[in-house]
């Protein structure tokens, strides 16, 4: 970490390089947040202020009305429902994957079973796999099931993914084995151990494959929209189809797009730190 | 792994002790080992996530290559066709019939290699740009609070952030046409977008794609970036030093050979995200010089197409598998 300021210029009265550098990062950033900060101001209007061609709609006090409307379904779009949606396939995606993969990173650490690396080298090997092949195959089979149009849809094919049990696996190498030793003398079960001895020491990797799993669930556009019928489909899918009524309702469009956008911005100001780790974490920049 | 466990140990207890554990250990990996009671136990643990495995990956990844040489609409008996729709793909008949897959396979591709030749470089380059930047930042709390900032917008949801810019670049009343009003320039009808839906304007439309491709897309590779320039040995930077290196040459010549592995890997995913474009033009409407690969295969799922979309699937499989092997060919000629 002390490395980081690797074009450092030896001490200067006054670091004027420095002076230009931060102002030339300051307007990089105004740029990068005028989009979101247009989306929000907005969706503070109501549709009614955009109907005239040049009607000057910065007079127009600010007002959450354009939310009450959105999402009381008055726009026409059910919002609120794709909302709750969204809510609760991102929230059990995500506690099942943590589970789920924690529970198979563990065995595939710390137990010892016949055959173990010849399955653990075959899901390596499959992440190789371009998911565009089993897309279509994965629609049929979540067809034959009887699932489409329910919240297991969109939950369970997530599920199936290996890296983060590659990622959950590697930190479990960083912690000592001797807790558990000490455990399974004492007679502990393997499911005891990894309950009340594992868990709460890969708490760390577990937040960041949570907040992955909660962002790709929260953001997925594609698969939503082919397994879901338009009412019961989640936010991000459902703000295709509201794109469509750009001409007549720019204020609610960006009211929606506010409401999707809020809970990941504010996971994002609360857990910035396990984010960021996660991401040099999962390229590899660690090792 | 076990030495790592071991020496794990080792570290953290005298030397008695270790014999003890390591001991221990042995014995009781010894004697369950492949004991039914403790196969069974291990089931327990990757049994669920195997049956989703195998399920919803192993089992699509095998029907979706077979499925290829079948005709299928999603509900009746699958009738094996051979190579009959690769066949339908790669013949171009004239205006009716086959042509229309020829034309939805490769007027999708063409699409889906525009936005991947230049989203990809444009994704590289303009993190690799702030992450120079921002680590020639001295003041930390300035630098992580850039450095949030930019990687905010790559959080959201490409619906979102499409939404977002074709507001912006609404031509009635939207903010950036708004600017170049006030600052005098009326583009009146070339505005980029008419009502957010795009009619003739595919050139334009590929340039908003792309502004929010780079608004949204940089923050990932900056962090990786930047954290791979920060574990660059400083000692390499003082040769360089020493040798009167300016700082042009120390980028070239340290910073990039030093960083290759997380460029393979930063060229890697975004080519393979490229070529999976599909909410970026998905969201701007049906123009078919703009409509991806992916959008015609949804699209043809929509229509229990499944037998030449999954040849179509395939075909894509491929292209991004051999992609992928050529960069990590290229990369590792470097060496």
């Amino acid at each position: 970490m002390n490395n980081m300021n690797i074009y450092r210029v030896k001490k200067k009265p006054f670091p004027i390089g420095q002076c230009v550098l931060i102002l030339v990062m300051i307007a990089i950033c105004i740029l990068w947040i005028i989009p979101i900060w247009s989306m929000i101001e907005t969706s503070l209007h109501t549709d009614d202020a955009f109907t005239f061609y040049g009607l000057d709609y910065i007079k127009e006090p600010l007002t959450f009305k354009t939310y009450e409307n959105v999402l009381s379904g008055a726009s026409g779009q059910p919002v609120a429902k794709w909302f709750s949606n969204s809510v609760c396939v991102a929230v059990l995606s995500t506690l099942l994957t943590v589970l789920i993969d924690s529970m198979a990173a563990y065995g595939y650490a710390r137990l010892n079973f016949k055959g173990k690396n010849l399955v653990f080298t075959l899901l390596m090997v499959t992440m190789m796999i371009p998911g565009v092949i089993n897309l279509i195959p994965q629609y049929a089979i979540v067809s034959q099931l009887n699932l489409k149009n329910t919240i297991w849809a969109l939950i369970l094919p997530g599920l199936s993914g290996v890296g983060n049990i590659f990622l959950i696996r590697q930190f479990m190498y960083s912690v000592p084995t001797d807790l558990d030793n000490a455990a399974a003398i004492d007679g502990a079960s393997k499911i005891r151990i990894y309950f009340q001895i594992i868990l709460p020491q890969i708490v760390p990797v577990l937040v960041t494959v949570a907040m992955f799993t909660f962002l790709g669930s929260w953001n997925d556009l594609l698969w939503p929209s082919l397994v879901m019928s338009d009412e019961n489909l989640t936010l991000t899918a459902g703000l295709e189809k509201l794109k469509g009524e750009y001409d007549r309702e720019k204020a609610s469009i960006m009211a929606a797009a506010t409401v999707s956008a809020i809970p990941v911005l504010i996971i994002y100001l609360f857990s910035q730190k396990f984010l960021l780790q996660g991401i040099s974490l999962s390229s590899g920049v660690k090792e | 792994m076990k030495k790592n466990e071991r020496s794990l140990c080792a570290n953290s207890f005298p030397p008695a002790s270790v014999e003890m554990f390591t001991g221990a250990k042995q014995h009781s990996v010894q004697k369950r080992k492949h004991t039914v009671a403790n196969q069974l136990q291990s089931a327990i643990f990757i049994g669920p996530h195997l049956v989703f495995f195998v399920v919803f990956f192993l089992l699509p990844f095998v029907v979706g290559i077979v499925m290829s040489f079948f005709q299928w609409d999603m509900v009746g008996t699958p009738v094996f066709v051979g190579l009959d729709n690769f066949k339908k793909i790669f013949t171009f008949v004239g205006e009716a019939g086959d042509t229309y897959y020829n034309r939805l396979f490769f007027e999708g591709l063409r699409a889906t290699l525009i936005y991947t030749v230049v989203a990809t470089p444009l994704i590289i380059i303009v993190p690799m740009l702030f992450a120079v930047l921002l680590n020639a930042i001295k003041n930390r709390k300035l630098r992580s609070m850039f450095q949030a900032v930019l990687y905010a917008p790559s959080l959201l949801s490409v619906a979102t952030v499409a939404l977002i810019f074709l507001w912006l670049f609404n031509q009635d009343l939207g903010p950036v046409n708004d600017f170049f009003g006030w600052l005098g320039v009326n583009w009146g009808r070339n505005a980029l977008f008419e009502n957010g839906v795009v009619i003739d304007a595919v050139p334009r439309a590929w340039i908003v794609i792309f502004i929010f491709t780079v608004w949204s897309g940089v923050g990932g590779n900056m962090i990786i970036f930047m954290s791979a320039m920060s574990n660059i040995s400083p000692s390499l930077y003082e040769a360089a030093n020493l040798d009167g290196a300016n700082a042009w040459k120390k980028f070239w010549k340290i910073t990039l050979p030093e960083m290759r592995f997380q460029l393979l890997y930063s060229t890697v995913m975004g080519t393979i995200g490229g070529f999976n474009v599909f909410g970026q033009t998905a969201m701007y409407g049906g123009d078919i010089y703009n409509t991806t690969l992916m959008q015609n295969i949804r699209s043809m799922i929509e229509l229990n197409i499944a037998g030449i979309a999954s040849a179509m699937a395939l075909l894509l499989g491929l292209i991004i598998s051999i992609f992928s092997a050529i960069q990590f060919k290229m990369m590792n000629k470097k060496d």
